[in-house]
């Protein structure tokens, strides 16, 4: 599944609630009960969802904030928008 | 002390008052069975009151730090198909019972029903238990397969009810043993197996208050958060009994055993306290116990396995809230446990209390 440079529609899934300690975000479905402790790049990723960023803009702020290049940054990110997609925490449209 | 239920027959109204923090919860039931069942729950046999009314009160009757006066009551009703008590129930209960499908929450044979107005139980699609949300009482049904099997009743339907319906004054159950120095607690949560009965058990006999080995209710008052429980008998496999000389005597047990209070030798039983400090245990390699410091938002993780599945998303999300809270103002540790028992308790007070701020 290719996320990035297509039509999809992120939304984050409403029944899943976070609360952040420390800096770092913490995730609870609370349909299904199932929770998640985000990594760093998560926790960035998911913050910038959550202030309605959308995905070029999240791009552009990964490589500043990590110094990456934008192939890394690209990958990073897609591999974390696949998992959040697949634990029901990020809903798509479209694509 | 005079026990009314004791001499009582079954079909007689009859009724008992539960302490549970600042909870006085007033059961009411129409069968001896359901009064025996919730009374073998209770970890201090010794400590029924008389309250006048010939209602027994059941929970220890300990000393210490933060046993105020219980200051909310609320009402539980259980029948059984005998004399309904004060003219009761089964009028309430619903007709019939909506599929376990349409259920908010599961838990093995458990279901959890969510309406604005109600809460509906049910246990093994026979006994149903309602509570009412905004009367803030439960009324319930308890099927003639499960009268026979106090276990059930004890542990499915009566701590189930309690929970939920204490859930209607935004007290929220928490998977956790609790003991406390001075009103000043510590929670020490883990899944079973971890240690949580053992290490609990080793700071009770220690000199720490006990107020439980299983679970505690949380909930927020103007002062912070305050942590409570029912004090129920600890219940410890014979491995952890084996670390004891009192417990000798079970550590032949194959099951886990229930051991009365007397037979133990905590001195000093709360029911409420304020939390100071989270631990968590987990089984150490050697014999020699580390305590250490864990990230808030790792603790958040590992308590929030440990909440009752049987919640709604409402009820989760608040339930959450507190948690957050409660890991942002306690000490959060690490206890790497071994069979040192006799240092442990000078290790966990040093970390959870002492001034310094290393652990913080």
């Amino acid at each position: 599944m290719r996320l990035i440079g297509g039509t999809l529609v992120y939304t984050l899934n409403r029944d899943v609630a976070f609360r952040e300690v420390d800096g770092s975000i913490l995730l609870v479905n609370l349909k299904s009960g199932f929770y998640y402790s985000l990594n760093g790049t998560a926790t960035f990723v998911y913050r910038l969802l959550n202030q309605n960023k959308g995905i070029p803009e999240i791009l552009g702020e990964l490589c500043a904030a990590y110094d990456v290049p934008e192939d890394t940054a690209r990958r990073d990110l897609e591999e974390c928008l696949e998992t959040l997609v697949r634990e029901q925490v990020l809903l798509t449209q479209g694509g | 002390m005079r026990d009314r239920s004791s001499d009582t027959e079954a079909g007689d109204p009859l009724s008992l008052q539960v302490r549970v923090g600042p909870f006085l919860v007033h059961v009411g039931t129409d069968d001896i069975r359901v009064v025996r069942a919730i009374r073998e729950l209770a970890l201090d046999d010794s400590a029924l009151e008389d309250r006048g009314g010939g209602d027994a009160v059941v929970g220890a009757s300990g000393g210490g730090g933060g046993n105020a006066a219980p200051e909310i009551r609320c009402v539980v009703t259980l029948t059984t198909g005998g004399c309904p008590p004060r003219g009761r129930l089964p009028g309430q209960l619903p007709g019939r019972l909506p599929p376990r499908e349409d259920a908010v929450a599961t838990f093995e044979d458990v279901e959890l029903h969510a309406s604005p107005a109600a809460y509906t139980l049910i246990v093994g699609r026979e006994s149903v238990v309602v509570i009412d949300r905004q009367r803030k009482r439960a009324d319930g049904h308890i099927a003639p397969a499960h009268v026979l099997r106090p276990w059930i009743v004890a542990h499915r339907i009566f701590s189930l009810t309690i929970i939920e319906l204490l859930r209607c004054f935004d007290a929220y159950y928490l998977h956790a043993g609790c003991v406390s120095d001075g009103g000043k607690g510590i929670l020490i949560c883990g899944a079973s197996g971890d240690g949580k009965s053992t290490l609990t058990y080793a700071l009770a006999r220690a000199g720490f208050s006990f107020l439980s080995d299983d679970g505690v209710f949380l909930r927020r008052t103007p002062s912070g958060i305050e942590a409570f429980s029912w004090p129920e008998k600890i219940k410890l496999d014979r491995r952890s009994c084996s670390f004891f000389e009192e417990l000798r005597p079970w550590a032949e047990s194959r099951t886990k055993t229930e051991i009365p209070l007397k037979s133990t030798r905590i001195t000093s039983v709360s029911r409420r306290s304020r939390p100071a400090a989270l631990i968590v245990p987990v089984r150490g390699a050697g014999p020699s116990s580390e305590i250490r410091p864990i990230p808030r938002h790792d603790a958040l993780a590992r308590f929030l396995g440990q909440t009752i599945p049987l919640l709604e998303p409402e009820g989760m999300d608040r339930q959450l809230d507190i948690l957050a809270e409660l890991v942002m103002t306690c000490r959060c540790l690490e206890l790497e446990a071994g069979t040192d028992f006799d240092r442990i308790p000078s290790l966990v007070r040093d970390a959870s209390y002492s001034s310094g701020g290393t652990f913080r």
